[in-house]
């Protein structure tokens, strides 16, 4: 079919996909008619709008649908498959990497009409929203008291689903990170226009993290149609403060300081010059005119810690450079200067026609590095920048003024944007951390990833879409050349110590060369031990992020990072456990409650997969978006999917205060101590009675009370800041008993982990993971196989995850996704190296 | 000169932004009835993609024209005028709407037609004569017209106004009355000149002046709109002061006035004078002496007129003075700024889409539990008033000029009453 197309597109070489085969316009109308009566789109005006995002580039679709239902989303891809045409998921187009552009046209699946929302589970914090609802819906469902953090600018109109296929950050992703860290469960519908849903509403999930992998996926892998979202109270206290500074280089040094002193900025946000006279055009906000820079940064909290931060802010801020700073309380004040900050984008757009913004993320300390490169190069080519960043991760946006009726200028701006992202990965970062791939980047993540990382993204789109029907042509991108078989080296040298990634792809291709089964770790039977006293090791205080050797120990990691004041939530819990157990097995820390899961602190992982060909997936920065968090699969898939021999993580600073209280599980006790908002709650059945462990820990002034209150109370006392010693035991006793049982109910069956650890026997349960080790008796008894009845027909009729861990072996329950886990397998593992998993269920 | 189109285009950068503030996007949720929406069309008019056909030329003319979408742009898209450029140059005249023009043309013939209709209303003969009207194309179609032609203002009331009427030398202030506001609302433009002259205004009504044009412009009519505000211009020439006015829409578009004149029309420097005396009710009384005012226990609620907030960016100062009304509540209506879907003449020309915009508005008219909304053009008191009506909202609907009033004379009424106890005065 002809198509109008598109206007002030910028060449693009390696993008030049052939448009779909055309389709007779009347029999799409039909055929989508027949699915969504009354809401089939086609005449150009639609066409047209629907034609574009944020991006500005224009490809025609064929048809626009606006589906009410999951059911009728099902229905439209099995209809467009039917038809021969792709589908391309749209919210409100706000994105800014072109990913709901329809390349080859297609049928636009248009979501804001599915816009609802609701508070579904006020206890464990949960809300469902459609994916059509928009950030803003959010705020007016849980305000005053609880919000949902992710604030990207266009949140005024950006939608959840948009949301979830980006990762979307915001300024407030510095403390309280990315889209990804909220999603928990996702319903969606596939390629083959199946709806399903995948959970991990707990802390641990049965299978590969699917959401993490779908969240960020820009509507590649299938098409959210609900999300369980957790949400969070909001602060007692938020204060703005304006930082205006006469030098560049001084605000981003400031900037850095601010993060690493343990601040807990909730936004840290930069903004230079140009942007300020663009912005300040829009908003006359106040914004001063005369800076070179700014920094907004956001403190929030309790009362008196924000009070504290802010004596010690002004300090670093005045001592940094700063010239003037404004502190703005009334909400009105703060609106004023957010509006503007949330403007920079469209702002900026007053200097030109047209802006291209970028998305470079780098490691913390590598951001000034970072903007000098941006400015030193957009000064060579002689171009109008306007810098904005989400200073505190990192994440930095020069937005490109350009007119795209000047060839040459365009020309200029696309050199500009290679020499920058080139320079980005150099500095160990990501070339996108929230806007996405889209057609933006595609052409440039093979300069993040080798090609057999490329390929391997492309299997798991194809593990998922085989026949490359959703949004063709964005977020991955194949290798240009196939990447070399991996071989084993002639006459190896069997190595001695097994410490490096090379060795450990030279054990896996032996083993796979004389066709036995890998098996690694310390247990019995196992035929890889990585070792634990070598490898590499690379601790970045100023970025709060550590990469170690997977086979190190979690104690002797602690040990390093307590030299340096810093910690990694996991460690204490697991002491004996190593880096590359914990991941594959995905377990809890102690704090549980406040440190959240492991998948939250995992940035990036080295491994080497069953065809002995070794990758690297995430970054050491604190967003990224390029292409497919791979490395989030390797939380908790129990070594199916490779060897794991480095993970990058994030660390926090020591916290001030942490201490236990200990005392005896009684009526009530549970919810008056859950009020006190402690860090993590332990229940320790030692066979006589249950003892309830509670860990607080944070700023002393949030802290204190609580502690003082519950220590207070009958039959409670104080413990001090160590682990104790009961609770490790009980641990190691649970972990590491012949028989045991671990069982992970949905959030709301959490009850039933408390009543089994009542009445089973040697028992502990951590109460934020919402996990229960059972041990000790050669059979669970009665009480025990009632509460695992009871919470697996909970999660069978669909009120969210359940992990049923019998003798370490997770209990095998067939899943409308078993096909799916075992093609994800095999892109890693195709000759079946490795032990197939638990999920893998024979036909 | 870059036409207002190439401007707007040459700096949307499409990130969206204007769609929320969109009342038809917000009623329809489809992107071509947004502002980013339409402008991609205009830009695709450009283009010679798409003609102005079909539901192309529908989305364009669905579009109310409020410019919500400029308030929201970080861009700073000059909206409102590339879609009138628009209009006018794929000759899109409000259809429907003939019957209007003689009438808001001239003043003293729309006074007269609406005595007429005053006349035959107390004789008990309008239903018979709309019918008859109807059927002879002289009143035209839509259901609001019945409510609209009710309680109409005689030929006394035209009189009391004029009596009102400072001569121009002595005169502080120069008073706009519009050509709907003049024929239909006489009272609230009086309303207006009495809280003036309560707080020491001298207050003129120059003759000569016209319809502000405005219906014109936005019907695409744009050598109507130009001789009407030439005509206003030179009938305030004469008179010092302010030009005050109770009609947000009127006030916004001679406050834009210049912009109707090409940079070497004689006309634009004096469009530009008259341009920078135009004020609105509020903004004349907060400049003025307070004045006290004193409610009667309710819960009012003001809606924005959509162009004095977002082309004048008028919005704090008639707040400030209902803020000054002792003894009533004011509270903030979700989306105050947002259109109730009158739109000057849009009501008439799409009674569908002006329909489902008043009733998003009656939503949060409903949830805010007031008593009174206050509203600041007549378009937007007819439209309410109407809808309110229709839908059973218990709600009154009251200019802000005709609620202060009241007010005021509450006020005094209080005072009068309080000295005249023995304990007080004595």
């Amino acid at each position: 079919m002809a198509r109008p197309q598109l206007r002030g597109v910028l060449p693009r070489p390696e993008l030049h996909p052939e448009p779909a085969p055309g389709c007779d316009p009347r029999r799409v109308r039909a055929a989508l008619e027949a699915v969504c009566p009354g809401r089939v789109r086609t005449d150009p005006a639609d066409l047209l709008s629907y034609s574009y995002d944020a991006t500005g580039e224009r490809f025609w679709p064929d048809a626009v649908v606006f589906p009410e239902t999951a059911d009728e989303v099902a229905a439209t891809v099995r209809a467009a498959a039917e038809l021969g045409l792709p589908v391309i998921a749209r919210g409100a187009g706000t994105n800014l990497s072109g990913g709901t552009l329809p390349l080859t046209g297609g049928v636009i699946v248009c979501l804001t009409r599915m816009n609802r929302v609701a508070v579904v589970d006020p206890a464990h914090r949960l809300l469902e929203a459609e994916p059509g609802a928009t950030n803003l819906s959010l705020e007016g469902l849980l305000a005053p008291d609880h919000f949902y953090p992710p604030d990207p600018a266009s949140q005024k109109v950006s939608t959840i689903g948009g949301n979830i296929a980006e990762n979307a950050g915001g300024p407030h992703a510095v403390k309280y990170g990315v889209t990804g860290h909220w999603v928990a469960d996702l319903d969606l519908v596939d390629a083959r226009g199946r709806l399903w849903t995948i959970s991990r509403s707990g802390f641990v999930q049965s299978r590969y993290d699917l959401v993490a992998l779908v969240t960020g996926s820009e509507g590649t892998l299938g098409i959210v149609t609900r999300a369980t979202l957790r949400y969070a109270q909001r602060p007692q206290t938020t204060l703005t403060l304006l930082a205006s500074f006469a030098d560049l280089k001084a605000a981003i040094s400031t900037a850095a300081h601010l993060v690493a002193r343990n601040l807990e900025p909730s936004t840290l946000e930069l903004m230079d010059r140009e942007t300020l006279h663009a912005v300040e055009a829009f908003v006359a906000a106040g914004y001063p005119l005369a800076a070179e820079a700014v920094l907004l940064v956001e403190l929030d909290g309790p009362p008196a810690v924000v009070e504290r931060r802010l004596v010690e802010a002004r300090r670093l801020l005045f001592e940094g450079g700063a010239i003037d700073l404004r502190e703005a309380r009334a909400p009105a004040e703060r609106d004023g200067l957010w509006r503007g900050r949330r403007a920079a984008y469209g702002a900026v757009a007053r200097l030109s026609a047209r802006i291209w913004t970028q998305d470079v993320t780098v490691p913390r300390p590598q951001l000034p590095a970072m903007i000098e490169a941006v400015v030193t190069i957009a000064r060579r080519h002689g171009l109008k920048i306007a810098t904005v960043a989400h200073a505190g991760d990192g994440n930095l946006h020069p937005d490109f003024a350009f007119d795209p009726g000047d060839a040459d200028e365009v020309e200029r701006v696309r050199s500009a944007d290679q020499e920058i992202l080139a320079q980005c990965v150099q500095l160990g970062g990501s070339i996108t951390g929230e806007h996405g791939v889209g057609i933006d980047k595609r052409e440039r993540l093979a300069l993040m990833f080798r090609p057999e990382e490329l390929q391997r993204m492309e299997a798991v789109r194809a593990a998922f879409d085989p026949d490359g029907r959703l949004n063709p042509f964005k977020a991955t991108l194949p290798p240009r050349e196939e990447p070399p078989a991996p071989s084993l080296p002639p006459a190896p040298a069997r190595a001695p110590r097994v410490d490096t990634t090379p060795a450990v792809a030279h054990a896996v291709l032996a083993a796979r060369t004389s066709g036995e089964r890998v098996r690694v770790g310390r247990r019995p039977g196992s035929s890889l031990v990585l070792d634990p006293d070598a490898g590499p090791f690379d601790l970045d205080p100023g970025n709060l992020t550590v990469s170690a050797w997977a086979g190190m120990t979690l104690g002797e990691l602690e040990r390093r990072l307590a030299a340096a004041g810093l910690e990694f939530p996991f460690t204490s819990a697991h002491p004996d456990r190593t880096l590359g157990g914990l991941v594959g097995l995905n377990l809890p820390g102690f704090d549980s409650l406040r440190a959240g899961a492991l998948r939250q602190w995992l940035l990036a992982a080295r491994w080497v997969a069953g065809d002995g060909v070794a990758l690297h997936f995430g970054r050491p920065t604190m967003k990224n978006v390029a292409g497919y968090r791979l490395d989030a699969l390797m939380v908790g898939a129990r070594g199916t999917l490779g060897v794991m021999t480095e993970a990058t993580v994030r660390l926090r600073p020591a916290p001030p205060l942490r201490t236990w209280v200990r005392g005896r599980l009684s009526p009530g006790v549970l919810e008056r101590v859950l009020a006190l908002e402690p860090a993590g709650v332990h229940l320790v059945n030692r066979g006589e009675d249950v003892a309830l462990w509670v860990l607080f820990e944070g700023e002393p002034e949030s802290v204190e009370p609580g502690a003082r209150a519950l220590a207070g109370e009958g039959g409670f006392e104080e413990d001090g800041p160590k682990a104790p010693v009961e609770l490790v035991g009980a641990v190691r006793a649970a972990l590491g008993g012949r028989r045991r049982l671990r069982l992970a109910p949905a959030p709301a069956d959490l009850h039933l982990l408390v009543d089994a650890a009542r009445e089973a026997g040697p028992a502990w349960v951590d109460l934020g993971a919402g996990v229960g080790h059972f041990g000790g008796d050669p059979a669970p008894g009665e009480a025990l196989e009632r509460a695992v009845a009871s919470a697996r027909s909970a999660a069978r009729a669909g009120r969210g995850a359940f992990v049923e861990e019998r003798e370490g072996v997770l209990a095998a329950e067939r899943g409308p996704d078993d096909e799916l886990m075992a093609r994800l397998r095999r892109v890693f593992d195709p000759d079946g190296v490795f032990d197939p998993g638990p999920w893998e269920v024979e036909p | 000169m870059k036409g207002a189109v190439d401007e707007a285009l040459s700096h949307c950068n499409k990130c969206g932004f204007c769609l929320p503030t969109c009342p038809t996007y917000q009623v329809s949720l489809l992107e071509s009835l947004s502002p980013r929406g339409r402008l991609a069309l205009m830009q695709g008019l450009r283009n010679g993609e798409v003609e102005a056909t079909g539901d192309v030329r529908r989305a364009l003319d669905l579009c109310l024209e409020c410019r919500a979408c400029e308030v929201a742009c970080p861009s700073g898209v000059g909206f409102g005028h590339a879609i009138e450029e628009t209009r006018s140059a794929q000759g899109m005249t409000r259809a429907g709407l003939e019957w209007l023009w003689p009438l808001v043309r001239n003043r003293a013939r729309f006074r007269r037609r609406v005595a007429l209709g005053a006349a035959l209303e107390r004789a008990g003969l309008m239903g018979p004569a709309l019918a008859v009207g109807r059927r002879l194309g002289l009143v035209p179609p839509g259901p609001m017209v019945a409510s609209l032609l009710r309680d109409l203002p005689g030929a006394r009331r035209f009189r009391a106004l004029e009596r009102m009427a400072e001569p121009a030398p002595r005169a502080t202030h120069a008073f706009f009355l519009g050509c709907v506001g003049d024929a239909l609302f006489p009272h609230v433009n009086a309303d207006a000149i009495t809280l003036l002259r309560a707080a020491g205004a001298r207050v003129a009504l120059p003759g000569g002046q016209t319809c502000c044009g405005a219906l014109f412009a936005h019907a695409g009519r744009h050598e109507e709109a130009r001789a009407c505000l030439a005509q206003n211009v030179e009938a305030f020439e004469g008179v010092p002061g302010p030009v005050v006015n109770v009609a947000g829409g009127c006030g916004a578009f001679l406050r834009e006035a210049e912009s109707a004149f090409g940079p070497q029309d004689p006309m634009r420097p004096r469009a530009r004078r008259l341009a920078q005396r135009v004020v609105d009710l509020s903004e004349a009384l907060v400049a003025l002496a307070p004045l006290r005012y004193r409610g009667r226990g309710r819960r009012v609620a003001l809606q924005d007129s959509c162009h004095l907030a977002n082309v004048a960016r008028v919005t704090a100062a008639p707040r400030a003075l209902l803020d000054a009304v002792e003894g009533d509540e004011r509270v903030e209506l979700a989306d105050a700024g947002a259109c109730c879907g009158s739109a000057g003449s849009f009501s008439f020309s799409e009674p569908d889409m002006s329909r489902s915009v008043l009733e998003r508005k009656l939503t949060f008219v409903r949830q805010s539990g007031v008593d009174t909304l206050l509203v600041e053009n007549p378009g937007c008191e007819l439209q309410l008033r109407w809808g309110v009506e229709q839908a059973g909202v218990g709600v009154e609907v009251l200019p802000v000029a005709t609620y202060l009033r009241q007010a005021l004379i509450q006020s005094a009424e209080a005072r009068a009453g309080a000295e005249g106890t023995p304990c007080e005065s004595g």
